[in-house]
């Protein structure tokens, strides 16, 4: 099962912001735990990261700075900010919403849907 | 853009290293993308290559495959221009973001000077006849044709040079290509005996320029003027040449009513100057400076002149049209006026150039956005 794009992009800010949560890292790290995460169902190309991290450190969510790699590079790392919790803390209770609705709704019709077996 | 911006389409097969580096050559082109951003992929494509490898991949597989997923170069760089739309427009004057690599950043200054003086020449060759006896304003017919005939050849020298230094010409190509051409034509035009303002001198003038832009255009292409893709892409510089050329008069014909008003106003007349001395300056600077505008925000604000050439190809059309009927409703015969067969052939390089010019800035036919083609799946933006 391949998740819609347009559901992958409205999850990838809260995703990515849950990963820094669990610790400061890098775009690939990054990358690899949201495969990680999602059984590897979760994909995008991988360039887009970079933009959305970008983005997330102009609104202060997240903080970067170079470190050296174990290679000699100098490597880009992100740590979650204190407004980035609150903003992760506001996206959870909205995700909750939106998931307990859908819940709801797919509890009551799943009965009427075809079963995993028939669509493949 | 050729396919080539795809990275993985035209890779070379050297080694690892030598892959990486003609990547990055790529990814430099997209000027949203900026050297911190370019090192940041770097590592990225560096940890994705290593993960591979240790999979059990060669280093050349794992390299495709790296790319792959990082997505079109072209897609990815948009996707930074949406975010960093700041950058676009710092590029276009800004030469000194910090961030951006330091050989680009004088490579960026070495033109902007060299347009600079270049566009200084061009005034000062412009003027220079009328420091030597022939009057720019109020001068007889004599004098009159001689700038109708000229004009162009004393400014499009620096423009050439401009592009010429530009792409690297050595001096024997520049010699036989660009120079000796100019000076036949310059010398055609100058040695035929001509009424002064007569149909001839009028005609000669017209066509001068063209022929000289021509020429303008094997400067382009780096005396390549065989290549068709370099032909094309001075079809579109041409084009963006004239938006920006037409820009900066717009701007500069604002100042000029601005300075003669001002000096009015405090009871000096400033008009002597200014049709002497600023008007025509101007007018020969901005030709270089408008090169240097086109060539320094390529890829930028491209999809303007397209656009233009849009609207006015229809309309231009439609003038064309007007004036072949009416030139047939009032046909007597042989004796139709010469200055109308002089009209029309201006349309028609007019239309010739409309024309190129929206076929040159359609999109090669092949999906360009869509090439990702790898184990990866696709990803915002759509193709």
């Amino acid at each position: 099962m391949r998740i819609e794009k347009d559901l992958v992009a409205a999850a990838a800010a809260p995703l990515v912001l849950g990963i820094l949560a669990e610790g400061e890292t890098y775009g690939y790290a990054i990358l690899g735990r949201v495969a990680e995460l999602s059984d590897g169902r979760m994909t995008w190309s991988d360039g887009m990261l970079y933009p959305l991290l970008h983005r997330l450190e102009r609104l202060g969510y997240v903080e970067a700075s170079w470190l050296s790699a174990p290679t000699g590079r100098r490597r880009k790392v992100y740590a979650i900010t204190a407004r980035g919790r609150a903003e992760l803390a506001e996206r959870r209770d909205q995700w909750a919403v939106v998931s307990a609705a859908l819940d709801r709704v797919l509890v009551a019709v799943t009965p009427a849907l075809p079963p995993a077996e028939a669509r493949a | 853009m050729s396919a080539a911006v795809h990275g993985e389409a035209a890779l070379p097969t050297g080694s690892l290293e030598e892959q990486i580096d003609v990547w990055r050559r790529y990814l430099a082109r997209a000027r949203a993308v900026d050297a911190a951003d370019a090192d940041e992929l770097e590592d990225h494509l560096r940890a994705q290559v290593a993960d591979l490898t240790a999979s059990g991949l060669s280093e050349r597989e794992a390299f495709l495959v790296a790319v792959g997923r990082l997505g079109a170069i072209d897609d990815v760089s948009r996707e930074f221009a949406r975010e960093h739309s700041e950058r676009l427009w710092k590029q276009l004057v800004l030469w000194d973001d910090p961030s951006s690599g330091s050989e680009r950043r004088d490579t960026r200054r070495r033109a902007l000077v060299r347009a600079l003086v270049l566009a200084a020449a061009a005034a000062f060759a412009l003027k220079l006849p009328s420091l030597l006896g022939v009057p720019f304003v109020d001068g007889a017919d004599d004098d009159v044709t001689f700038y109708l005939l000229n004009g162009p050849a004393l400014v499009l020298p620096f423009l050439g040079a401009y592009l010429a230094l530009d792409r690297g010409m050595g001096w024997r190509a520049a010699l036989r290509l660009l120079l000796a051409p100019f000076l036949v034509l310059v010398a055609v035009a100058n040695v035929y005996p001509y009424d002064a303002l007569g149909s001839t001198a009028v005609l000669t003038a017209i066509h001068l320029p063209v022929a000289l832009w021509a020429l303008v255009g094997v400067a382009y292409a780096g005396g390549d003027w065989r290549s068709a893709g370099r032909r094309m892409d001075f079809v579109r510089f041409t084009g963006e040449w004239v938006v920006y050329y037409v820009l900066i008069a717009l701007g500069g014909g604002a100042l000029t009513a601005i300075v003669v008003a001002g000096f009015a106003a405090l009871g000096l007349d400033a008009t002597g100057f200014v049709s002497g001395w600023l008007v025509p300056c101007g007018a020969a600077g901005a030709v270089v400076v408008a090169a240097w505008l086109v060539e320094a925000k390529q890829a930028v604000v491209e999809n303007v002149a397209p656009v233009l050439a849009r609207v006015f190809t229809p309309l231009a059309a439609l003038v064309t049209l007007a004036l072949l009927v009416a030139t047939l409703v009032r046909w007597d015969g042989a004796d139709v006026d010469r200055g109308l067969l002089i009209l029309v052939d201006v349309l028609l390089v007019l239309v010739l150039g409309l024309l190129l010019y929206v076929i040159s800035a359609r999109e090669p036919p092949q999906g360009r956005a869509c090439s990702t083609g790898s184990s990866s799946g696709s990803s915002p933006p759509p193709c």
